[in-house]
């Protein structure tokens, strides 16, 4: 089951994590952005990996899960930061022809690499401890504010809900289409870019086409299922703020503390 | 007995809004269901049925004629959400009709659009879970379901509502020989135990005979209306419509038109293995 599961799907376990209230999950997520990108000497790093690696351990799902899922960002990622390396400013250490590798530009690198990387571990671990419709419950609750703008967070959440939902139901229609295509002679492995893109459009036309189905086949569902604006909606789960989570709170301030000593206020 | 479901001359056309013209898919339908029948619709692709089944539940209103559910007009705006509680939709691709990542919560779904507080909730959700046997899976992700546990946790969606009628539009068409009978069984049995109204729309031979009277229909109307052991004993029917009957009544058939002499053809499957031993024994005799 495991081998299958594609960014941001929902592992059902009884970890610490997935005890949590969604909306500490969220709030907590929302700090630990701000703590990863304010993080950028040695100090405020190891604090920043060490919080990582705590996360993950709490939250029960084995570590090669997260680089599977995260695997082709992460690659991005690391491309990104490999042209970094070159960009020059400073003192130079390594030169060749016209590529100059500075210490500036090294250290820049390293450490927007692992700001990313524990940004895209930590959001993972959300996701995978928190089913769509605590997720959906959560975001509704932090934007019942916009509902002065007229902006129904009722509608939004559910909308999130179902576009998680189909997340990898349209990974797995678009390798079915490819497959057909594929099938029927298409070459999809040609080097040439132009080609390549080419070739893709006979799968995109398909999949939209069937995602649109898709979209009035769940309307007719949702609308049999008496959804409505009318009616306020409950909710099957209850929602308790817990100690558990009151001290997952103190974790993520702490580390906030931390990180601002180590920016700040260290010499 | 009683009608629970009636109706009254439908009609319904949609209109192409670029050219304006008026097609006509369903053609001055009059039905009616009682409660705790098992009916099914078969016809052609394209001959109105999965129009059909949107009228029982007011997803589309009819343009001629009225449709009754349990004496109430489906045209009521303000009652729209008692006859869809009263009669529940299932459609034929399972992972379309799941709006939930998560089986319990799916099911849930349409309680919570209602509004109904959480223990009732609880209650009925446990136990629409356990009437379609996937009490066991409350808590897993539905894309790890099979695609017949995925149709089974949408039929307990449409249950927790306490329907008393569940339309099915072709159910059983996405799925695998065993997802399909799982399928079949759950709703066989909801009907025998708890007494629900089925109307399941088919393709399917076999499935029709489950059922205690068979719809016919072709371009938009009902053109025969025959009980499953009529319908098979019937080939004039059975070749207009292009309808395959099951393979043991069509073996009975081809002895037939060998020149044996075949007395009763059954939908069950058992009364024609008899019926063909029977045939072979006689055929030993002459020997």
């Amino acid at each position: 089951m495991i081998e299958n599961v594609c960014l941001g799907q929902y592992i059902p376990g009884s970890s610490i994590l997935h005890r949590l209230d969604p909306r500490i999950k969220i709030l907590s997520f929302v700090i630990f952005m701000i703590i990863s990108f304010m993080s950028g000497n040695i100090f405020s790093m190891s604090i920043l990996i060490l919080s990582v690696a705590v996360i993950i351990l709490l939250s029960g799902v084995p570590l090669k899960v997260y680089f599977q899922s995260t695997k082709y960002i992460l690659f991005l990622i690391f491309l990104s930061c490999v042209f970094n390396v070159f960009y020059d400013y400073g003192e130079a250490v390594f030169k060749f022809w016209v590529l100059t590798v500075t210490l500036e530009s090294i250290k820049n690198s390293v450490i927007i690499i692992l700001r990313v990387t524990s940004l895209m571990f930590v959001s993972s671990s959300v996701m995978f401890t928190t089913s769509h419709s605590n997720i959906s419950f959560a975001i509704e609750t932090f934007m019942k504010p916009l509902s002065i703008f007229k902006i129904n967070a009722q509608d939004i959440a559910t909308m999130i809900t179902i576009s998680l939902k189909f997340v990898p139901i349209i990974f797995e229609e678009t390798n079915k289409i490819i497959n057909a295509q594929r099938s029927r002679g298409a070459d999809l492995d040609n080097k040439n870019i132009i080609k390549k893109v080419k070739s893709y459009i006979p799968i995109i036309f398909p999949l939209f086409f069937l995602s649109f189905k898709r979209a009035s086949d769940l309307a007719v569902a949702m609308e049999s299922r008496c959804y409505n604006n009318i009616i306020k909606r409950t909710s099957i789960r209850e929602f308790k703020i817990s100690i558990l989570d009151i001290s997952c709170l103190i974790y993520i301030i702490v580390i906030l503390i931390g990180v601002v000593y180590c920016e700040y206020l260290m010499i | 007995m009683e009608n629970f479901i009636l109706f009254n001359n439908v009609s319904f056309s949609s209109i192409n809004e670029y050219d304006d013209t008026k097609t006509e898919i369903l053609k001055d339908i009059n039905l009616s269901v009682g409660h705790g029948e098992f009916i099914s619709v078969v016809g052609k692709n394209g001959c109105g049925k999965s129009t059909l089944s949107k009228h029982f539940n007011a997803v589309l209103v009819p343009t001629g004629g009225d449709i009754l559910i349990d004496g109430i007009n489906t045209k009521c705006e303000e009652k729209i959400f008692e006859i869809r509680q009263k009669i529940g939709l299932v459609l034929q691709n399972p992972d379309n009709q799941i709006i939930s990542g998560v089986v319990e919560d799916d099911v849930a779904f349409g309680l919570e659009n209602l509004g109904i507080n959480r223990y009732t909730m609880r209650e009925n959700v446990d136990k629409a879970l356990k009437s379609v046997g996937m009490y066991e899976y409350k808590n897993s992700p539905t894309y790890t379901l099979s695609g017949g546990q995925k149709q089974r946790v949408a039929i307990a969606g449409v249950l927790a509502m306490n329907p008393e009628c569940i339309v099915l539009d072709e159910p059983t068409s996405m799925l695998d020989p065993s997802g399909r009978k799982e399928v079949l069984d759950t709703i066989v049995n909801l009907n025998k135990k708890f007494g629900t109204t089925i109307v399941l729309i088919t393709h399917d031979m076999e499935e029709l005979s489950l059922s205690g009277r068979v719809l016919i229909m072709d371009e938009g109307s009902i053109v025969s209306e025959k009980t499953p052991e009529e319908l098979f004993c019937n080939s004039h029917l059975l070749n207009r419509y292009g309808l395959l009957p099951p393979s043991s009544i069509k073996l009975l058939y081809n002895l037939e038109n060998e020149g044996y002499k075949v007395k009763l053809k059954s939908p069950d499957t058992e009364i024609c293995t008899k019926e063909i031993l029977s045939l072979l024994e006689e055929v030993k005799c002459r020997r």
